[in-house]
């Protein structure tokens, strides 16, 4: 982006080397048309060639997706550091399990009632970070996942103490394929839940939020509003994928959330790349099959080729290539994979790239003159 | 339409507002002037609500918004720039002028996520509104553009713009000509001319330019250490004694040693500019400054807030880079030395506020001061003895917390600090501040001291205190040298005529 | 100051002598708690020396720990002796400590305060995964520097030389940490350059040089704590240090007031005990099964609401004067 640094009054403006909205040609179009039918069968028909154990963990790379979004709102949106996220989402997975066991609820009112426990908790934890400034409220929330992990999700009553509590599948969809389309459902849910959240008042209330509190106050937006709703949101989003998780695995044991599992998610939605609506799915999607992946792509055997080292499993890998590939957004590339996966979302979605004009505006006068 | 009635306001220990008030009628446009530190901005915060008042009463079209959170005066009417923090960084104008209507949305926050009807109409209609806005403003072709990207006098007409956004009735705004060039704020005062017909805003202003101030205002209110000092009509205020004397200071009168003749240019300055922010669209705050200083004299360089003094010295000292420009030290091109680098050199700035190091003692103070040379024992433990033999209120208070030392003290510390590091070239930057006239005397003859063993002064001073000190003086403007003589030719009046009464060129 | 430093004495006298009246578990839980928050306040110090100089919370300060645990273990379980060993232990967390410096705490120098946090995490959980692949998932025991248990007693319970060995080290410390943040110039230009980092640098002060040796001495306080307390306990894995200790250790951090030395070390200690001390009473862990983690979070969450300057920070001076 150029800008004439004059000691005069006028000033141009010469258009960044971004993207502009422009027509993609036929060509175009057809090339669009192919990559857009490719993702859809690979999201929606690959599934049914593979067994139940395999669509297991694409489920669960599914909910790991809405469960990376409701992170997304806490720490990409409002700004705040949770890293106890995962007592967030062991909330929902216990609730569900326990209306549906105890109290035989359907597994919609099941559901439903873990969305709201789980929103209500995560407002008391808002309440929390209202009085505690940022850095020091990461440690609140680490120990407040520490502590679900120990106490909360060992509660015998409620959560069936050692052995867990048993989940089973709603009846209409109680195959794996099925519950696989289920929570497919779910995720377009949330999404559409999320984008109507970035496009309304909320979404720039936010954005002002994290910026600049002040600005956002001037502005007529409550800081202490808007956090909480964004900690509702956040949590209901996170315990609607720990009630899915739930059914999936079809028992939950507190040990399924240990606070590793928090930095995980944090991993993942910053790898993805926070505020990308695609970043964070692929992202979190990504590390959720990272051990099926290792193992289904043969990585093994050449991390094994080289010497000195130790055979990395399919279940090590991640912990070790997890955090390296963290590490290295956050010093090299802070937008993640966001970087390359927004500008072709964009490009899939039919923008091409124009030369913009140049725009000049004279500062003396009040109203300015633009010219090209 | 606005009322403050006897509002007091303490925090970190000092009183930043002192029983103020003042009133504004509905489409006036009100000027609120007064020297740095005069509780200026903290009256703006009393009135939007980002503090509450200790003590007084704020009301807002006969209502009682003391207590009233900061949101909330803006639903009410109340809208503001902020000094340099003003908008959603990050974001494109578009988004900007969007959140500011935040207001005007027209549905719940709920029912926006939950993506119901109404919203997306509304949507539209606020986008509408944006676009009208940014038209009347000629900010058109911008609306996509990243705010960060816009150079700095486009950021501030889309402040200006966000605030109107917000359907406000009382606009506040805090320095809105700060970095703007003489012909920018010529437009900006037509333009605000023009906004109060537009949009029937009634305009409460902080300005540093009393100039400016005196064109546009209907009313003008002068504070100084949190009091209201003046208030009137913009010219009779200009020439009203108590104002001058807070912005001017007083002089102080030193008996020197004889000072020897000037010699070679020791500092050469040439075509500075440093800017603010991101180079190439930050805020300019030194615009194409060149001077030199001379071996052994003593200079003191005269500005209003803004004007760029604390900048010139910081650069000077390696703690800012020029954008452009090159400085010489001695014969030597030092423009891309660091700050350590200098102090080697034998540069040393006493910065503005003193900086000592509250917590460690007055001993660890000095002993900081030589850290070019902290593994020389000797060296160090010589130079302790040395400021105290030239500071002997220090030298019983080897032991004591430099935070617990009164004013005049820690600028003792700061300059003794400095001296340990044997500079051939001291900067000090307002020296003077919050002292008494008597102190800022003892400071101004060890300064003389200083110069006549070898030391060559530049002072930075916002008022006329170092007049009777200095050999020469500079005076800086807007970032820009506007004069340099030495002070025996000078005029005393005639620096009042620049100060207060330069009018803004046409 | 004083006033925190009075009430923190008071509390622990009353907290003593309940203790000596409740008999042998009391007393046997308040030695423990002792030791446990000697090894808080080790890890602790290093925290705040961390967030003294660059403003950081350092999520790796357990793993420097760990780090050095297993350096020792490995060093020790292929003949090396036990003093060379946790010589070894402290070199690794060194290296470690430099290394994340380095790599991952210069470049992000100017980000925000968020991103180094979840940076730091990043090391710490990199630490964990390469221990896991290297090391395998296990338990493993580690042999205590100081092996003998029943030459001294305290309160009629038989106190191990290695407790006093962690009690003694943590006291040890604390005096030379104050020397030389008093004395030594390393020890000023870091506390100047917190306090005042414009005026350091017009000193010429570098800062770049100090955020080294920061880092550098926080890691080996680390791995030192790390080293003393692993013997203790039964058997060390992957992680240890992070699991066990960090969150205390912060807690502890939390209470001197996240800038106080001293307040590091007496807030381990009152970490400790407190832990130690409720988690001994039946009553509490029928109630709250793992019940540790529910009093430090009540600790930490109370202190940062009610008390977020700390029990032992001094009041801020301002380095302005009056104005």
């Amino acid at each position: 982006m150029t800008t004439t640094l004059t000691g005069r009054d006028s000033v141009v403006v010469a258009p960044p080397a971004d993207r502009a909205v422009g027509r993609p040609s036929a060509a175009g179009w057809a090339a669009r048309g192919a990559v857009g039918a490719a993702l859809f069968g690979l999201v929606f028909l690959f599934p049914l060639t593979r067994s139940g154990v395999d669509v297991n963990i694409y489920t669960e790379a599914v909910i790991y997706a809405i469960i990376g979004l409701s992170l997304n709102v806490l720490l990409g949106y409002a700004g705040q550091i949770s890293l106890g996220h995962q007592a967030f989402v062991g909330v929902g997975a216990f609730t569900s399990a326990y209306m549906v066991t105890v109290h035989e609820q359907n597994f919609v009112a099941a559901v439903g009632i873990a969305v709201a426990v789980g929103a209500a908790q995560a407002l008391i934890l808002g309440l929390v970070s209202l009085r505690v400034s940022g850095l020091y409220f990461a440690l609140v929330s680490l120990a407040y996942g520490s502590m679900a992990e120990e106490w909360l999700f060992n509660i015998s009553s409620l959560t069936g103490g050692g052995s867990g509590q048993p989940a089973p599948k709603p009846s209409a969809f109680a195959t794996d394929h099925r519950y696989y389309y289920l929570c497919l459902a779910f995720l377009a849910l949330v999404l559409f839940l999320d984008w109507r959240l970035t496009s309304t008042k909320t979404g720039r209330a936010l954005l002002a939020l994290r910026s600049n509190p002040r600005v956002a106050e001037s502005f007529g937006a409550s800081v202490k509003r808007y956090t909480l709703l964004a900690f509702v949101v956040s949590g209901a989003f996170a315990s609607l994928a720990g009630a899915l998780l739930a059914h999936n695995t079809t028992r939950v044991v507190s040990s399924q959330f240990q606070f590793q599992l928090a930095l995980l998610f944090v991993i993942m939605t910053v790898v993805g790349g926070l505020r990308s609506r695609v970043g964070v799915v692929v992202g979190s999607a990504f590390f959720s099959l990272a051990s099926y992946l290792f193992d289904h792509l043969h990585l093994a055997r050449a991390v094994g080729a080289l010497p000195f080292l130790p055979n990395l499993s399919p279940d090590i890998a991640p912990l070790v290539l997890g955090p390296l590939l963290l590490l290295f957004t956050l010093t090299r590339h802070p937008g993640g994979m966001a970087e390359f996966l927004d500008p072709f979302q964009r490009w899939l979605l039919g923008e091409r790239a124009k030369p913009r004009r140049t725009v000049t505006i004279d500062l003396r006068e009040p109203r300015g003159s633009n010219g090209a | 339409m606005l009322e403050v009635r006897g509002c007091s306001v303490r925090f970190g220990g000092v009183q930043a507002l002192r029983d103020v008030s003042l009133s504004v009628r509905e489409g006036e446009i009100v000027g609120i002037v007064g020297p740095n530190g005069a509780g200026k901005t903290t009256l703006f915060d009393v009135i939007s609500g980002f503090r509450k008042p200790d003590t007084g009463v704020v009301r807002y079209r006969g209502r009682d918004v003391t207590r009233l959170p900061a949101h909330a005066r803006a639903a009410a009417g109340i809208g503001r720039t902020f000094q340099n923090l003003g908008l959603v960084r990050g974001a494109t104008v578009r988004t900007n002028l969007l959140a500011a209507q935040h207001l005007a949305a027209g549905y719940s926050a709920p029912a926006g996520i939950l993506g119901l009807p109404v919203t997306y109409g509304s949507e539209a209609r606020l986008s509408r509104r944006a676009d009208a806005l940014a038209d009347i403003l000629g900010l058109s072709g911008l609306m996509d553009r990243k705010i960060d990207e816009l150079p700095y006098g486009v950021f501030k007409r889309v402040e200006v713009a966000a605030a109107l956004a917000t359907d406000a009735d009382l606009v506040l705004l805090d320095e809105p000509t700060s970095g703007m060039g003489p012909g920018e704020r010529t437009g900006f005062a037509e333009a605000l001319a023009e906004f109060r017909r537009t949009f029937r805003v009634t305009v409460a202003m902080i300005e540093h330019d009393v100039p400016l101030v005196a064109q546009v205002c209907d009313h003008v209110y002068c504070l100084n250490f949190g009091q209201m000092l003046a208030e009137g009509e913009p010219d009779a205020l200009r020439s009203h004694p108590d104002v001058i004397r807070a912005y001017l200071g007083e002089e102080v009168p030193v008996r020197l040693m004889p000072s020897s003749e000037p010699g070679r240019p020791f500092l050469e300055v040439d075509g500075l500019w440093v800017t603010y922010g991101e180079p190439g669209r930050g805020m300019p705050v030194l615009r194409d400054l060149s001077f030199e200083v001379r071996h052994l004299e003593r200079l003191v360089l005269l500005g209003l807030n803004g004007a760029g003094k604390t900048t010139t010295v910081a650069t000077l000292a390696g703690l800012l880079r020029p954008e452009r420009g090159s400085i010489a030290f001695d014969g030597r091109d030092i423009t891309e030395m660091p700050a350590a680098d200098r102090v080697g050199l034998g540069i040393t700035l006493v910065p503005e506020g003193r900086q000592v190091f509250p917590g460690l003692s007055v001993d660890h103070n000095l002993r900081l001061g030589a850290w070019a040379r902290r593994r020389d024992g000797g060296y160090v433990a010589e130079g302790q003895e040395r400021v105290k033999r030239i500071f002997p209120q220090l030298a019983d208070r080897g032991r004591q917390l430099a935070g617990t030392l009164s004013g005049g003290e820690q600028q003792m510390l700061a300059i003794g600090r400095a001296l340990m590091a044997q500079p051939r070239l001291l900067l000090v930057d307002e020296a003077s501040l919050g002292l008494s006239p008597a102190i800022t005397q003892k400071v101004f003859s060890v300064l003389d001291r200083i110069n006549s063993e070898g030391v060559t002064v530049v002072l930075v001073e916002q008022g006329l205190a170092a007049l009777d000190y200095a050999d020469r003086v500079m005076i800086l403007e807007r970032g820009e040298l506007v004069f340099q003589g030495s002070t025996t030719e000078t005029d005393h009046t005639g620096l009042r005529e620049r100060y207060l009464g330069a009018p803004v060129p046409v | 100051m004083r006033k925190g430093l009075v009430t923190s004495i008071a509390l622990a006298a009353v907290a003593v002598g309940a203790l000596l009246v409740e008999g042998p578990r009391g007393r046997q839980s308040l030695v423990i708690g002792l030791v446990a928050g000697s090894g808080y306040g080790l890890v602790a110090l290093g925290l705040v020396l961390v967030y003294k100089s660059s403003g950081v919370f350092n999520f790796a300060q357990g793993e420097f720990g760990t780090i050095a645990v297993f350096a020792l273990w490995g060093a020790h379980s292929v003949g090396v002796p036990y003093g060379l060993a946790m010589i070894a232990g402290l070199v690794a967390a060194l290296a470690s400590g430099l290394a994340t410096e380095r790599f991952v705490v210069r470049p992000l120098r100017d980000a925000p305060r968020v991103t180094l946090l979840v940076a730091t995490a990043g090391v710490s959980l990199l630490a964990i995964g390469v221990e896991i692949w290297l090391g395998e998932a296990r338990l493993r025991f580690v042999a205590p520097a100081l092996g003998r248990f029943d030459r001294v007693s305290v309160f009629g319970f038989r106190v191990s030389d290695q407790r006093l060995l962690v009690i003694g080290t943590l006291a040890l410390l604390a005096v030379l940490v104050a020397l030389f943040f008093s004395r030594t110039n390393l020890g000023l230009g870091i506390l100047a350059q917190s306090e005042n980092p414009t005026a350091a640098e017009l000193m010429g002060i570098s800062a770049q040089r100090l955020s080294m040796y920061t880092w550098a001495a926080a890691a080996v306080l680390g791995g030192l704590g790390g080293i003393l307390t692993a013997p203790l306990a039964n058997g060390f894995g992957p992680g240890f240090v992070t699991l066990s200790t960090l969150i205390p250790a912060f807690t502890a951090a939390v209470l001197g007031g996240m800038t106080s030395l001293p307040g590091a070390f007496v807030g381990g200690i009152v970490v400790g005990v407190a832990e130690s001390v409720t988690t001994s009473y039946p009553v509490f862990t029928d109630h709250f099964p793992g019940s540790r983690s529910v009093v430090i979070f009540v600790l930490l969450v109370a202190v940062l609401t009610l008390r977020p300057e700390g029990l032992l920070a001094p009041r801020a001076t301002s380095g302005q004067g009056a104005l």
